[in-house]
């Protein structure tokens, strides 16, 4: 087993950054803490590494089984990769890469040679061999990433824990280093964890993402699992775009405007209160979720199936996707996407009306999507 | 960017044929001063700087000489001028090692952390460039006067603060106390903590933190500082004056040149060691100038 924490809190001062928090993460795994700002997973992620103490009362933290929570942060053993870096300005890349080698107690010190073996080692792996001697300032802000990388590779730490790894580069160089970072991890495999708030990142990388919200954690799974059965309103909304319309539950139908459909015939309603309510002819206020690729787009209403009734504003069509922007009879905004070929094929043009029917949707609770912001479809 | 797009427009038009040049200068012309006001400035500036600054200084080695160089050398090598350089050192050598140990220490624990009271911590930093050396000096005397409980104490155990090398260098830590940290805390703030915690993660202690990130990323900083308030501890008459109440003994520079002045019959004497504060004074400024652009410089490579 590689990390674990379990029942985190920590407030700063009145406000509650953590709140009961618990995670595992396997040996050798690459976890993502995917949440948006003030959500907790910086603060998560200092608390593993020792930066932070949790409030008291907070349960324990475990590397590879052993308790460490008690330990200080020099004691630990993990390497902590800092969002703006934090390399030692005064120092050579080589120095930098050195350093957590140098102030280990005599005893356990490396000779000189063997430091040096180490670091031009490590320097061939970031592929930066030939920088030894050059200062931080004088490396670009990729290269600055890879020696922080590099420094808490150094120690042989027991966790690799990255605040915001990419947070600071430009958007090429930050695909590229995501690309580097995954294969250096498939090659030495050790227990990492990254917080970042991009979740094209967090999808991409992770072999398992964990979803936070206000300092708790909303879901954890694949990236696959994440992002296409998302378990609350809030994973549903933060990942991807999505379409938000009000809806009703009745007698096992759903019903979206003015059309209904079976209830039963869409995937992923994983909310057993609502499978329960759905059969029951009571009237159920619902949150309906659906994503832009989701619609067939048709001018009849399909028998059996919810359909929406919505006219186009705005096509955008310079990409692989043409993204079509409508508002639906109700007044409400609908954002779709389809293919070129369906564009031309059905003249989607500013004005005309159709009939949007999902092919997949997602019910949760009114009450419940009440508190999370419409960030819905806005791209 | 309007304007220059409205510029352009302008310049299509055939009834409005836009001369770019003309336009670019007149705008140059519009933000920047005509060329006798800059002169005028320049020659204000030279000539009062002449005048009061460098003029003076002249003098004081000119006026050194009119003896001759026996004269000068005489007027330097006697018992009081000798008594007067030990008492400036051991002043200066006591005062700025240990405002140099406590400029670090409140310059890190303001710099680096929050806590309550840090806006006040500051201001009582700067009592003393607020308050006049003289008040400074009978504040000690007060203190450390026969009419005080202090005083009386240190008078039963037979210990001389007052008129002695004590009261002294006690006064000049005082008066150069803000030196250091004056010059620390911003360096401290604008770098934050985060080396520091890499350091740590990577298993640092506290001590190789301080020695091999702290101190090396403040080394310029402080080394201004210790400049300055090396020249300022050498300098320091007004409070000196107060508490070493002009005996031979504990008279340091600055106090013995003044009384070699108001002796009127030394003649060249107290211009000849004026030219000793004069000379640390040039030294000063001159490492002061390199340490600026060695700050500068290295804050330029931060940036990039």
């Amino acid at each position: 087993m590689g990390v674990e924490v379990k029942n985190i809190t920590k407030s700063f001062g009145g406000f509650k950054a953590l709140d009961n928090v618990s995670l595992r993460v396997e040996e050798g795994e690459l976890v993502a803490l995917l949440g948006p700002s003030g959500s907790g997973k910086t603060t998560l992620l200092r608390i593993i590494a020792g930066l932070e103490t949790p409030d008291p009362g907070s349960g324990p933290v475990y590397f590879h089984g052993i308790r460490v929570d008690k330990q200080k942060v020099s004691e630990r053993g993990v390497g902590f990769v800092f969002q703006h870096y934090a390399l030692f300005r005064h120092m050579t890349v080589f120095d930098n890469i050195a350093f957590g080698m140098t102030v280990k107690p005599r005893r356990e010190r490396l000779s000189k040679e063997k430091i040096k073996e180490k670091v031009h080692a490590l320097l061939h792996m970031i592929q930066l061999d030939n920088y030894a001697e050059r200062y931080p300032s004088q490396l670009s802000g990729g290269q600055r990433q890879r020696v922080a990388l590099a420094r808490a590779l150094a120690v042989e730490p027991r966790a690799l824990l990255l605040d915001e790894p990419f947070g600071a580069l430009d958007a090429k160089v930050r695909v590229e280093l995501r690309a580097w970072l995954r294969r250096l991890h498939d090659e030495i495999h050790l227990t990492s964890v990254f917080v970042t708030h991009d979740q094209d990142e967090a999808l991409e990388l992770a072999d398992r993402v964990a979803v936070m919200n206000c300092g708790r954690i909303e879901q954890v799974g694949a990236p696959d699992e994440v992002f296409h059965t998302p378990k609350t309103p809030f994973v549903m909304n933060f990942l991807g775009q999505v379409n938000q319309f009000r809806g009703r539950l009745e007698s096992g139908r759903v019903w979206v405007g003015n059309h209904s459909g079976k209830a039963s015939q869409y995937e992923d309603n994983n909310q057993p209160d609502l499978s329960a309510n759905a059969s029951s002819s009571k009237l159920n206020p619902v949150t309906v979720f659906i994503r832009p690729h989701e619609f067939d787009i048709s001018t009849q209403p399909k028998t059996e199936r919810c359909s929406i009734p919505a006219t186009v504003v705005r096509v955008r069509s310079a990409g692989n996707v043409v993204h079509v922007e409508m508002v639906t009879d109700a007044g409400e905004t609908l954002n779709a996407e389809t293919s070129h070929q369906e564009r031309s094929e059905l003249k989607i043009e500013p004005g005309s009306h159709f009939y949007m029917i999902p092919r997949n949707l997602r019910i949760f609770a009114a009450e419940e999507s009440r508190d999370i912001p419409n960030q819905a479809a806005s791209f | 960017m309007n304007n220059i797009k409205e510029d352009a427009a302008l310049a299509q038009t055939d009834e409005n044929l836009f001369d770019y040049k003309a336009h670019r200068h007149a705008v140059k012309r519009a933000t920047t001063e005509p060329g006798w006001a800059r002169a005028l400035l320049i020659v204000v500036t030279c000539a009062f700087m002449t005048l009061f600054l460098l003029f003076p200084l002249v003098c004081v080695f000119f006026e050194a000489f009119a003896d001759g160089f026996v004269g000068f050398r005489n007027a330097l090598t006697t018992k009081a001028t000798f008594n007067a350089v030990r008492m400036t050192l051991i002043a200066t050598c006591i005062a700025v090692p240990l405002n140099l140990v406590f400029g670090l220490i409140a310059s890190w624990c303001i710099g680096k952390f929050q806590f309550y009271g840090k806006e006040l911590l500051i201001s009582l930093i700067d009592i003393p460039f607020a308050i006049s050396p003289i008040i400074v000096g009978l504040l000690f005397v007060f203190l450390f006067g026969s009419t005080s409980m202090l005083g009386q104490w240190l008078a039963e155990h037979h210990i001389r603060v007052l008129y002695a090398t004590p009261a002294i260098v006690i006064v000049t830590i005082f008066v150069t106390f803000p030196f250091v940290v004056r010059e620390l805390i911003p360096v401290m703030e604008s770098q934050g903590s985060e080396e520091e915690q890499a350091a740590r993660v990577l298993g640092a202690n506290g001590l190789q933190i301080f020695w091999r990130i702290t101190l090396p990323n403040v080394k310029w900083a402080l080394l201004y500082g210790v400049i300055l308030c090396n020249a300022r501890a050498m300098g320091e008459f007004g409070a000196a004056v107060v508490v070493a109440r002009n005996s031979v003994k504990t008279n340091t520079l600055p106090l013995h040149i003044n009384a070699l002045y108001q002796s009127y019959e030394s003649g060249a004497a107290p211009f000849a060691v004026a030219t000793l504060l004069a000379t640390i004074a040039i030294i000063t400024l001159v490492a002061k100038t390199l340490l600026e652009l060695k700050i500068r410089s290295s804050e330029k490579n931060e940036e990039n």
